[in-house]
């Protein structure tokens, strides 16, 4: 049956093809299509956010505070009458904004580290790995917060630090593939045409690569809005700024008698991290031949 | 005088360092290539047999620079490309191109037949897109994938092994190379299509008329007989034996080549009856601790005091060259 | 030299330079401050008597390379600076917090690993609707942001039904003695430790089913079932006990993030371990403290990673041979 499908297979897309063509079992393939929709849901949700929304984010007193969910505030309101519902909207596209900008900071990094290790090797790989494996061991969370702390809880810097937190796995990852990669033929067959270094790099071994970095790459994404979230909640993060986190930071204190505002903040986050789940962790499954076997 | 050399191997050595822990005793060396001369003149054929493990594919990817030798030259058109500088060396490229043992690995699976070949075409010519389509349809045609257009959306996974094979002859000779070296063209390939494969390179050679210069490398010596006019015998990474095939196959000097002679199948069964088997004896010795002496000398037959403790240097008989004690 | 000492000497050397990073990279991260790094180092205080003095004491008055090597020497005699705020050096704050801290991490690592390990096989040995139901657990477990899932906690046993108490570690109030007191510290425990361990959990169950399965593929449990060995023998028997090595490896090496998962945790009970200074210290901006955090967190991580490196080691000999 798999031969039939990777015969008439009609999808010509590069990336999607080599996908959709392997041997795999129909629970991976739900569960990369359950959290491609939950994804792609959440991502419009942000996208659209001022027309889903009635509040102005962030704006004290649309309402009486400590108002329990109803027709006019869906999530009810917290404790400065803001209202929750326009603030989780709101905080979605602030999670998804510092996911997507600091997994990008972190794999141009992680790439340029990788590559270098792996496709040059010698005393240069084995101090860039010693410095990976070093930033490795080290508390993520815990670092990314004493950068904030110490550059100040703005937007921009929590974007940073969460990137520079971020990138030696991803490192490691773009390491290990350089290195099987390199190695096969197809790279010498490319030499002996003439291709130079860059080209190889990025034209031959680069693509190849990608489809072991992407799932990782997105389980990334998921990582760093849950560091965002995690810093929020102690309250490191930028006032100015709608964030899931830093809602549950002031639920805390509310939690005996305002539910609601711990509630809803959360269960979006929870669904995010679910969709984005789902989908790195089908796509590791997808393109692991050993673990698809089972 | 000179000039008239196409490719000229001196004294090329690459011994590989054996990764062993620390403190471990003197580095030890893989002798993968171990002194080897030969010339292969504008226009010859020359093919390079042995066991495997015997050094071929390491030499090949030398006389490329593929890798860099521990030793010797290897001039082509009297520059020595060990001495090139990166730029000039992709210069180079185009004119020595490589058929690799296994067309599914050698091709990159990302890439479909058209940007593989628009690839080499773009990297060393200054065509334009429509100039490169219709190179690349010609060449496609060329090497027996017709109707071409057929090929051209597919990646390297829907090709057969013999259609991957042809992909990968078309992009060696793509830039019309005056050297192409085939390191076992067909043993990754199903024996039905193995002839069509073999022909069509033989086909390439004679359409090229002398211009170009083949190396084919492969452990079956009856494959050698059918494209190479001189052989290179190999025996762990030293030169053997070298001379006309045909002489070879007739008349072999050294042992190493009797045996592996002796192992060709001969169709006639009343003429395979008669044939003297030459049995060999004992494993082939490993790599990292060769025999000392000459390397054959403990699967040898005709072994003398000699061989044990001091390697042969090549004596010429006729016209050939042979590593052995016995025609010193 | 025995290959045991050897190794664990290997593993030493290994290790140390990261503990040394961890400072060193704090030091870095201070003086790129923006500003003057008094502010972090000492904390917002008004007072100039105090500050001056705290300035002369960590020599920053003095060029960079010396103020380093002051840093260094302070930090390895374990002088993590003065909480001003507080009246008490940072480094007996931080210490004095350890264990409740420890105490957390330790019950949720058991716990998680023995109800884990159970769930995990149980669920390898009987695939089916089981699988489906565990997928689904080990996803909503793994994707639930713990401190969120600790305020739900919280607000369900807590106050909606009143079965534990809200937050610390002891009843205050009541100065219970003895066997009662260690009662009353496992009745607070409970709601952290189900917090955490409920995150662990769905690891562990996870990684026991896919180990159990992939050992109940290979030879020596076809050879076992052929003997005609009970299918639950042959399950917890064989195929468990080699499954168990990378469980116990997840464990171990996950001690990091079950530490961050402690510290997110015991603000929300709070449990009066280092999370809760953290958290305190973050309100009030007592900048040594917050760096004191990262610091003997990060070195809690580095021999807790050094420690199951060691223990790998002693239980699989082949991994030291290399």
């Amino acid at each position: 049956m798999n031969k039939i499908i990777g015969k008439n297979s009609l999808l010509k897309s590069n990336f999607l093809q080599l996908l959709f063509k392997k041997i795999t079992p129909a629970k991976a393939n739900s569960r990369v299509f359950t959290g491609l929709v939950v994804v792609l849901a959440i991502t419009m949700m942000a996208i659209t956010a001022p027309l889903i929304t009635w509040y102005p984010p962030l704006k004290t007193l649309v309402g009486e505070p400590f108002t329990t969910p109803n027709n006019y505030y869906l999530f009810g309101t917290d404790d400065l009458g803001r209202d929750i519902y326009t603030n989780v909207v709101y905080g979605i596209r602030t999670s998804l904004i510092v996911g997507l900008s600091s997994v990008l900071i972190a794999v141009i990094i992680g790439t340029l580290i990788g590559v270098l290790a792996g496709y040059y090797r010698g005393l240069l790989e084995d101090f860039l790995m010693r410095i990976t494996d070093m930033t490795l061991i080290l508390p993520q969370f815990l670092l990314a917060l004493i950068i904030v702390a110490i550059f100040g809880q703005n937007f921009q810097n929590i974007i940073i630090a969460i990137g520079i937190v971020s990138w030696p796995g991803i490192a490691r990852m773009i390491r290990a593939e350089f290195l099987s990669i390199r190695e096969r033929p197809f790279i010498e067959a490319a030499k002996a045409i003439g291709l130079s270094d860059i080209k190889i790099i990025f034209s031959e071994i680069l693509p190849n690569a990608m489809p072991s970095v992407i799932p990782y790459v997105i389980l990334q994404i998921n990582a760093a809005i849950l560091i965002e979230a995690g810093l929020g909640f102690l309250g490191i993060a930028d006032p100015n700024v709608p964030s899931l986190g830093l809602m549950l930071n002031t639920a805390q204190q509310y939690l005996m008698n305002a539910w609601w505002m711990a509630v809803f903040p959360g269960l979006m986050l929870s669904i995010i991290v679910i969709g984005l789940n789902l989908l790195g962790d089908g796509l590791v499954e997808y393109l692991n031949p050993r673990l698809r076997k089972r | 005088m000179e000039s008239h050399f196409s490719l000229k191997v001196i004294n090329l050595k690459k011994y590989f360092p054996v990764s062993r822990g620390f403190f471990a005793g003197p580095q030890k060396y893989v002798k993968a290539v171990d002194n080897i001369s030969f010339v292969v003149e504008k226009g010859g054929t020359l093919g390079i047999v042995g066991e495997s493990g015997s050094g071929k594919t390491t030499l090949a990817r030398l006389v490329l620079r593929l890798i860099e030798p521990t030793s010797g030259s290897v001039y082509f058109d009297n520059k020595n490309i060990f001495e090139l500088n990166k730029h000039e060396l992709r210069r180079l490229r185009p004119q020595m191109q490589m058929i690799f043992q296994d067309p599914m690995a050698s091709l990159n699976p990302r890439k479909k037949v058209k940007q593989i070949l628009a690839q080499v075409l773009k990297l060393h010519t200054s065509l334009s897109s429509e100039e490169i389509h219709e190179r690349i349809l010609s060449l496609l045609e060329k090497v027996g994938l017709s109707p071409p257009e057929l090929f051209l959306e597919r990646y390297p996974h829907e090709l057969s092994g013999g259609q991957r094979q042809r992909v990968c002859i078309s992009r060696a000779i793509a830039l019309n190379p005056r050297l192409l070296i085939a390191d076992e063209p067909v043993s990754a390939l199903d024996v039905s299509v193995r002839g069509q494969i073999i022909k069509l390179l033989l086909d390439i050679y004679n359409e090229s008329r002398g211009d170009m210069t083949y190396i084919v490398i492969s452990h079956d010596i009856a494959l050698i007989k059918s494209m190479c006019k001189n052989t290179l015998v190999m025996y762990l990474g030293r030169m053997v034996e070298l001379g006309e095939t045909d002489r070879i196959i007739e008349s072999p000097l050294h042992p190493y080549t009797k045996v592996l002679i002796s192992a060709i199948p001969i169709p006639d069964p009343e003429s395979a009856r008669e044939r003297k088997r030459i049995p060999i004896t004992g494993e082939p010795p490993s790599l990292i601790d060769p025999p000392p002496g000459c390397h054959f000398h403990p699967r040898c037959p005709y072994v003398m005091d000699k061989c044990r403790t001091e390697t042969p240097s090549y004596f010429q008989v006729d016209d050939r060259l042979v590593s052995c004690f016995l025609y010193e | 030299m025995s290959p045991l000492i050897s190794f664990i000497i290997k593993k030493l050397v290994q290790y140390i330079p990261m503990m040394f990073a961890v400072i060193i990279i704090t030091f870095i991260l201070v003086n790129m401050a923006p500003g003057d790094p008094t502010f972090i180092l000492v904390g917002e205080v008004g007072d100039e008597e105090f500050v001056r003095a705290a300035r002369a004491r960590l020599g920053l008055d003095k060029p960079l390379h010396e103020r380093f090597l002051i840093y260094v020497s302070n930090v390895l005699k374990g002088d993590l600076g003065y909480s001003y705020l507080r009246s008490e050096p940072v480094a007996k704050l931080i210490i004095d917090r350890i264990p409740a801290t420890l105490l957390l991490v330790l019950t949720a690592m058991f716990f998680s690993a023995l109800v884990g390990i159970i769930i995990g096989t149980i669920a390898a040995a009987k695939r089916g609707v089981l699988d489906i139901s565990l997928s689904t657990f080990s996803l909503v477990g793994i994707s639930i942001p713990y401190f969120w899932l600790g305020q739900i906690i919280l607000v369900i046993f807590a106050v909606k039904l009143g079965l534990f108490p809200l937050g610390g570690m002891v009843t205050v109030g009541r100065n219970y003695q003895g066997i009662d007191h260690i009662l009353d510290v496992i009745y607070h425990l409970v709601l952290p430790v189900m917090t955490l361990a409920i995150f662990n959990l769905a690891y562990t169950t996870k990684i026991t089913r896919g180990s159990v399965l992939e050992a109940l593929t290979q030879d020596y449990i076809v050879t076992a079932r052929s003997k005609g060995l009970p299918e639950s023998k042959v399950i917890f028997k064989h195929a468990l006990r080699n499954a168990l090595i990378p469980v116990v490896t997840y464990t171990g090496f996950n001690t990091g993030v079950l530490l961050i998962g402690a510290i997110l945790t015991e603000t929300i009970f709070a449990w009066p371990g280092m999370g809760s200074l953290l958290y305190d210290s973050i309100r009030l901006r007592d900048y040594p403290v917050i760096l004191g955090v990262f610091i003997y967190g990060s070195i809690i991580i580095i021999i807790a990673n050094l420690i199951v490196d060691i223990l790998y080691g002693l239980l699989d000999p082949r991994i030291r041979v290399r």
